[in-house]
C-alpha cells in the first residue's frame, strides 16, 4: 500500500520552503478575481470615491490562506504589485509600496493566526497592510513623483484609511468560506512535490496482500459480463490495474474497490456509471493523478507501459497517458492556442527545431489549424475542448483519458469532439478512454464499454453486450438509449430468438421489419397510452407580443417573438446554439428589456418594472449552479431566495427546511463541497422555494446523471402540476419529449413553430431547418411508418412501439 | 469582455523592440521627469511620449489617455493652488507660487503617467512575461503565475457577468442608496466568483504539473528575446533622455 501524503505531513502548518504550483495558481486566481472585482463590484460599492482595492485584498487573502514564510509572503506581494502595476501608470511605485506592506502582512498573519485573536486576524491584517501600502504610496507619489508640497499627503489620508476599512471588511467576510475551500483541497492533495524515492520504498509494500486491511465488501458481488475474446483493436496491455482500491484521505470515501482491469493498445473504451460511482477516480488512477496528486491510500498496483505508477513520477506517467479534464477552462495554461501547445513541448524538452512541425501536425490532426493565432477566451466550448486535445496530442501520448469532455457542450459540438477522438484512435493508433454520461452517443463510437458502480466494475464488454443488461443498468442508475430498450423488450417478450441489441434507429427499424416479417403493410388498432395534457384554459401568465431585441449590429438578435404560456404548461424551447433561446429566456425574466413589442408577466409589463421586482413572479434556474450559490450552508442558500423577497429570516428558514427535506439535501453542508449534481439540486431548491408563477429553466439537466436528472425533472413536474408555468430550454430531446406539454422550435432568432411536441417532432423539414434531431422514438416511428406499417405513425413511447409490433407479428 | 490592456498590433519600430527595452524607455522617461526642473523639459518629455504614440500608430489612444489623465492633473493643479499660499497673490487667494507649483505638479503627473501605459499597449503581456524570464532571469514560476492570472481575467469577467445576471434575476438589488446595504450585497457578488474560481485551482495545478511544470529549465523557452541593434540604439537614447533631464 502506498500512502500518497508526501513529505510534509508531519510538519502540520509549518512554513513552506517554496510555493509549489498549487499555491502559485491559487495566488494567480485570487489576483485575477481581485482584478475583475475591482472593475465590477468596486464601482458598485464605491462611497464618495472610496472603494475596496480588491487586488490588495487578494494579496492579504492569499497570505492568510497559505500562511507562508516571510520570503514567500514577499513574493506574493510582488506578484500582486505586478498585477496592479499593469493598470496603474507610475512604474515601480506599486512594488515600492507593497514590498514592506507584504512583509508586514506576512508577519502579522503569522502572529495573529496562532494567537487568541485569530477570529479577527483577517480584519486586522488587511487594515494594517492597506494602511502601510497606502501611506507609502501617498508619501512617495507626493514627494518623489510629483514633488508636491507635503500637505498633499494629508489630503490623501482619508482615502487611504477609507480604503483600508473597506479592504478589512472584504477580507474578513471572504476569509472564512475561502479557508474552507482551500483546506478541503489541501487535505485532498499531496503536499508539495511528490518524492520519488519515498514512493519507491512504500511501493514495495504493495505486494503484501492488503485484504486484511480492507473492510468487508458490502452489497452484492460485482457482476462481470464475460468478454467474448479480446475487443477489436486490442493489442498488448498498455495500462493494467491489479486489484486496485483507493480510499480518499479527505473524506474516507472508498473511490475504487478491488478493480482489476487491462486496457489494451488501440482500444476505444467508454466508461459510464452514475455520479459518485468512481469514474473520476478511475480516470485519475489511469492518468497517474492517483497517487501523485490526490492524497489517500492506494492498495494494489497500477502499471502504465509495464511500470508501477507509484515508482515513477507524475510526468513520467503523463508522457504515456494524456489526460483531458472535465473543466474546460481550468486545464488550459496559456492565453492563446499556440502558446497552449508550446507549453508542454517546451517543458518536455522537445528540440526547438522540431517544435513548429509538431504543433502544425497536432492542430491539423484535430482539425483546428485555422485557430492557431486565436485567443482561447474567444473560442466556443467545443473549440476549446479540441485545443485541449491538440495540446495533449502534441506530446504524443499512447493513451488519452478524457473525463466527461462533452458535459457542457451541445449535441453538435459533442459529436465533433467524438469524431476527433475516433480519428485519433483509428489514424494515430492512440488508445482512448472516455468517461461520459451521454450513453447513446458513446455507444456509437466506443468499441468497449465499462460500467462503474460503487467503485467496482459492474460490466465489461462490447457496448452491445453491456446494453443487453438494460434492466440492471437502470437499477444502477445508468440509462440506456431508447432503441436499446425496444430491442431488449422485444427479446424479453420472446419476439426475437437472440437479444439483438440495437443502438441506432436504422438498426432497430431493420430488426422490427424482420420481426413483423410478412405482416408488414398491415395495420392494427392501437390507442397510444401516452397521457395528453390538456392545455389550461386559464389566463396566460407569460405573454410575448411581437418581441424583438438585438445586442448590436451583426450580433445575436431575436425578431417578432409571439407566444403565451399558461399555468400548468411546460413549454420546451429547442433549437441549435445561436438560435436565440437564451436571449428569449433573458427577456422572460427581465434581464433584458425588449427593444420592440411587449413582454407581460402576471400582468406587469417588464419594461416598466425593475428586474428585482419581476423576481417575485419569475424564478430562473441557470445552467451552471455555481453562478448563484453564495452562502455558506445549504439552508442559508435556499432561505436567501425568500429573504430577497422580503420574507423574515425565521419563516424563510422554516420554508427552506421543508424544501430541503423534500430533496433529501444535507442542511448544514457547504454547497461548494457538494458534487455538481447536488449543487444543481440546491440551486433548484432555492428557485422552487419561492413558489414562482413562472419557472424558467436553462438546460437544467446538463452534466447530470440519470438519477439526478429525474430528481430535477420530477420536481419541475410537481411545480407544474401545482400551477406554475414552466419554460425550459433544452438540448436533450428525450427530456423535452418526455416532459414538455408544448414545444417551440427556434432558429435564427425567430420562432419557427409552436405546438404539441408529438406533432412538431414528426415534421422532418422543420427539424432540419432548426438543426435539431428528433427524439429516437419519433425517428423510429416515422421510419417504421414508412417502411413497415402506418400503425406506427404518431407513437412516441417504447412500450407503444413494442405493443404494435407484437400485434402485427401475431397476425397470421 | 475585459482584458487587462488592449494590445494594439502594428509594425512600427516600437512594436518590434524587445519588451524589456520598451519598459526601460518608459522608466527612463520617468526618471528624467523626476530630475527635470524647467517647464521646457517637462513639456518636451510629454511631447516626446505623445510623438512616440503617434508614430506607433496609436495616436488616438494616446490622446484619449492624455485626456483622461488631464482631468486628474487639473484636480491636482487646483489642489496645489489651494495649498500653496506663499508668494505674491494674483487673484483672491491664488498666488504665483501656487500656480507655478500647480503647473509643475500637473505636468509631472502627466509625464509620469503616460509612458508605461503607452508601452504596455504596444507589448503583448505574455511576451513581456516571457522576456522577463529569459532576459532578466526572473524565475519562470513567477512569470507563470502572472500569465495564469492574465489568462483567467477574461474567464472571470464573463463569469462575473453571469453571476450578476443570476443574482439580479433572484432579486438582489444592486442599485440601493444605502452604502451599507450595498456593502452587504457584496457577498452575493464576490463570493460565487472567488469560491468557484478557487475551486478550479486544483484542476489547473494538476494540468500544469502533468504537462511538465517542474521539468522546465531556463533553456526550455521556445520563444527567445534577443537584443538587436535597434534595442542598443534605444538604450543609448534612454541614457540621453535621463542626462537631459538631469541637466535641465
Amino acid at each position: 500500500m502506498a500512502h500518497g501524503n508526501g513529505v510534509n505531513e508531519g510538519q502540520g502548518r509549518q512554513t513552506r520552503q517554496r510555493l509549489d504550483v498549487s499555491a502559485l495558481i491559487l495566488v494567480a486566481i485570487l489576483l485575477a478575481a481581485g482584478f475583475i472585482l475591482n472593475l465590477t463590484v468596486g464601482k458598485a460599492l464605491s462611497v464618495t470615491g472610496i472603494q475596496p482595492e480588491f487586488v490588495l485584498s487578494s494579496v492579504c487573502l492569499a497570505i492568510l490562506l497559505l500562511e507562508p514564510g516571510v520570503p514567500q509572503a514577499l513574493v506574493i506581494g510582488m506578484l500582486g504589485a505586478t498585477v496592479i502595476q499593469i493598470t496603474t501608470s507610475v512604474p515601480l511605485l506599486e512594488y515600492l509600496c507593497d514590498f514592506p506592506a507584504s512583509i508586514v502582512c506576512g508577519l502579522l498573519a503569522h502572529a495573529l493566526l496562532r494567537s487568541r485573536a485569530r477570529g479577527v486576524a483577517p480584519l486586522v491584517v488587511a487594515f494594517v497592510t492597506t494602511v502601510v501600502s497606502g501611506l507609502i504610496f501617498a508619501s512617495v507619489s507626493t514627494l518623489v513623483v510629483l514633488r508636491a508640497p507635503i500637505q498633499n499627503i494629508v489630503v490623501m489620508f482619508p482615502v487611504v484609511f477609507g480604503t483600508a476599512v473597506a479592504n478589512a471588511v472584504v477580507v474578513q467576510a471572504l476569509y472564512v468560506p475561502l479557508k474552507a475551500v482551500v483546506a478541503r483541497f489541501s487535505r485532498a492533495r499531496v503536499q508539495g512535490q511528490a518524492q520519488q524515492g519515498q514512493r519507491q520504498a512504500s511501493a514495495k509494500a504493495a505486494d503484501e496482500p492488503a485484504r486484511g486491511d480492507v473492510a468487508p465488501q458490502e452489497g452484492p458481488a460485482p457482476v462481470v459480463a464475460p468478454v467474448a475474446g479480446p475487443a477489436p483493436g486490442g493489442g498488448d496491455a498498455v495500462i493494467r490495474l491489479d486489484d486496485v482500491s483507493f480510499v480518499y484521505d479527505e473524506s474516507g470515501h472508498r473511490g475504487l474497490d478491488h478493480v482489476s482491469l487491462e486496457v489494451r493498445r488501440g482500444e476505444f473504451v467508454g466508461v459510464i456509471g452514475p455520479s459518485g460511482a468512481g469514474k473520476t477516480t478511475l480516470a485519475a488512477v489511469l492518468a497517474g493523478a492517483i497517487p501523485h496528486h490526490y492524497a489517500g491510500d492506494l492498495f494494489g498496483a497500477a502499471y502504465v507501459d509495464g511500470r508501477d505508477t507509484c515508482t515513477i513520477s507524475l510526468t513520467d506517467v503523463s508522457r504515456v497517458v494524456g489526460s483531458v479534464l472535465q473543466d474546460i477552462d481550468a486545464q488550459m495554461v496559456a492565453s492563446n492556442v499556440e502558446d497552449e501547445l508550446l507549453y508542454g513541448l517546451e517543458n518536455f524538452g522537445v528540440p526547438h527545431d522540431k517544435i513548429p512541425g509538431v504543433v502544425s501536425d497536432a492542430l491539423n490532426t484535430v482539425g483546428i489549424a485555422d485557430l492557431r493565432d486565436r485567443e482561447i477566451a474567444t473560442l466556443s466550448g467545443g473549440q476549446k475542448q479540441k485545443v485541449a486535445i491538440a495540446a495533449i496530442l502534441a506530446l504524443h501520448p499512447s493513451v488519452m483519458v478524457l473525463d466527461e469532455p462533452t458535459a457542457a457542450l451541445d449535441p453538435a459540438s459533442s459529436r465533433t469532439v467524438f469524431e476527433t477522438l475516433r480519428r485519433l484512435n483509428e489514424r494515430e493508433g492512440i488508445t482512448v478512454v472516455v468517461i461520459e454520461q451521454k450513453v447513446a452517443l458513446l455507444t456509437e463510437f466506443c468499441k468497449r464499454m465499462l460500467v462503474v458502480s460503487e467503485g467496482r466494475i459492474a460490466f465489461d464488454g462490447s457496448p452491445r453486450q453491456v446494453l443487453a443488461h438494460a434492466g440492471e443498468l437502470r437499477k444502477l442508475g445508468v440509462d440506456c438509449p431508447r432503441t436499446t430498450r425496444v430491442s431488449n423488450k422485444l427479446f424479453a417478450d420472446g419476439l426475437t430468438p437472440r437479444n439483438e441489441v440495437c443502438v441506432t434507429v436504422p438498426e432497430t427499424a431493420a430488426l422490427i421489419g424482420r420481426v413483423v416479417g410478412g405482416n408488414a403493410r398491415k395495420t392494427v388498432e392501437y390507442a397510444s397510452t401516452a397521457p395528453v395534457v390538456a392545455a389550461g384554459g386559464e389566463e396566460p401568465v407569460l405573454v410575448f407580443d411581437h418581441v424583438g431585441f438585438s445586442y448590436g449590429a451583426g450580433q445575436a438578435s431575436v425578431t417578432d417573438l409571439t407566444f403565451q404560456a399558461r399555468p400548468g404548461e411546460l413549454v420546451g424551447i429547442v433549437g441549435q446554439n445561436g438560435a436565440g433561446k437564451t436571449t428569449a429566456t433573458k427577456l422572460m425574466n427581465g434581464l433584458l428589456k425588449p427593444a420592440s413589442g411587449r413582454v407581460v408577466i402576471a400582468g406587469c409589463d417588464t419594461s416598466q418594472v425593475r428586474t428585482s421586482e419581476i423576481a417575485r413572479y419569475v424564478s430562473t434556474l441557470f445552467q451552471n449552479p455555481d453562478r448563484q450559490i453564495c452562502k455558506n450552508t445549504v439552508l442559508e442558500e435556499v432561505a436567501f431566495s425568500l429573504e430577497l423577497l422580503g420574507v423574515q429570516t425565521e419563516e424563510a428558514q422554516c420554508r427552506a427546511r421543508e424544501v430541503i427535506a423534500r430533496f433529501g439535501l444535507p442542511e448544514d453542508a457547504a454547497p461548494f463541497a457538494l458534487s455538481r449534481g447536488q449543487r444543481q439540486i440546491v440551486a433548484l431548491a432555492s428557485v422552487i422555494v419561492t413558489e414562482p408563477r413562472v419557472l424558467i429553466l436553462d438546460e437544467p439537466t446538463s452534466g447530470l446523471d440519470y438519477r439526478e436528472c429525474m430528481v430535477v425533472m420530477d420536481a419541475v413536474n410537481a411545480a407544474r402540476e401545482r400551477g406554475c408555468a414552466v419554460v425550459m430550454v433544452c438540448h436533450d430531446m428525450e427530456v423535452a419529449a418526455d416532459f414538455a406539454t408544448r414545444l417551440i422550435v427556434m432558429a435564427d432568432g425567430r420562432i419557427l413553430a409552436d405546438g404539441l411536441p408529438s406533432d412538431l417532432f414528426r415534421q422532418g423539414e422543420l427539424m432540419a431547418q432548426a438543426y435539431v434531431a428528433a427524439p429516437q422514438m419519433v425517428q423510429l416511428s416515422e421510419e417504421l411508418g414508412r417502411r413497415v406499417s402506418p400503425s406506427y405513425l404518431g407513437l412516441t413511447e417504447v412500450h407503444d412501439i413494442v405493443e404494435v409490433t407484437e400485434r402485427l407479428a401475431d397476425r397470421g | 469582455m475585459a482584458s487587462i490592456i488592449d494590445y494594439a498590433p502594428g509594425d512600427s519600430l516600437f512594436h518590434r523592440l524587445n519588451p524589456i527595452t520598451k519598459v526601460a524607455f518608459a522608466i527612463s522617461v520617468c526618471m528624467a521627469t523626476f530630475f527635470a526642473n524647467g517647464y521646457v523639459m517637462l513639456v518636451g518629455l510629454l511631447a516626446l511620449v505623445c510623438a512616440v504614440g503617434v508614430y506607433a500608430g496609436i495616436g488616438r489612444k494616446t490622446f484619449s489617455m492624455l485626456g483622461a489623465f488631464t482631468v486628474l492633473a487639473l484636480f491636482m493643479f487646483v489642489l496645489q493652488v489651494i495649498i500653496v499660499r506663499d508668494g505674491t497673490p494674483v487673484v483672491a487667494f491664488v498666488t504665483d507660487r501656487g500656480i507655478d507649483t500647480g503647473a509643475h505638479v500637473a505636468l509631472r503627473l502627466l509625464t509620469f503617467a503616460m509612458p508605461l501605459m503607452l508601452m504596455l499597449t504596444l507589448t503583448p503581456l505574455t511576451d513581456l512575461a516571457n522576456a522577463c524570464v529569459s532576459v532578466l532571469h526572473i524565475p519562470y514560476r513567477y512569470a507563470f503565475t502572472i500569465t495564469t492570472a492574465l489568462r483567467f481575467v477574461p474567464i472571470f469577467s464573463r463569469s462575473m457577468g453571469e453571476i450578476m445576471e443570476a443574482q439580479t434575476a433572484r432579486g438582489v438589488e444592486y442599485d440601493s442608496k444605502n452604502p451599507f446595504t450595498r456593502l452587504k450585497l457584496m457577498l452575493p457578488m464576490a463570493a460565487p466568483l472567488l469560491i468557484s474560481s478557487v475551486s478550479k485551482a486544483d484542476d489547473t495545478a494538476l494540468a500544469a504539473e502533468e504537462r511538465g511544470f517542474y521539468l522546465r529549465t531556463r533553456e526550455s523557452s521556445y520563444r527567445t528575446y534577443p537584443f538587436k541593434g535597434r534595442d542598443v540604439a534605444m538604450f543609448v537614447l534612454c541614457v540621453g533622455v535621463i542626462a537631459m533631464g538631469v541637466a535641465f
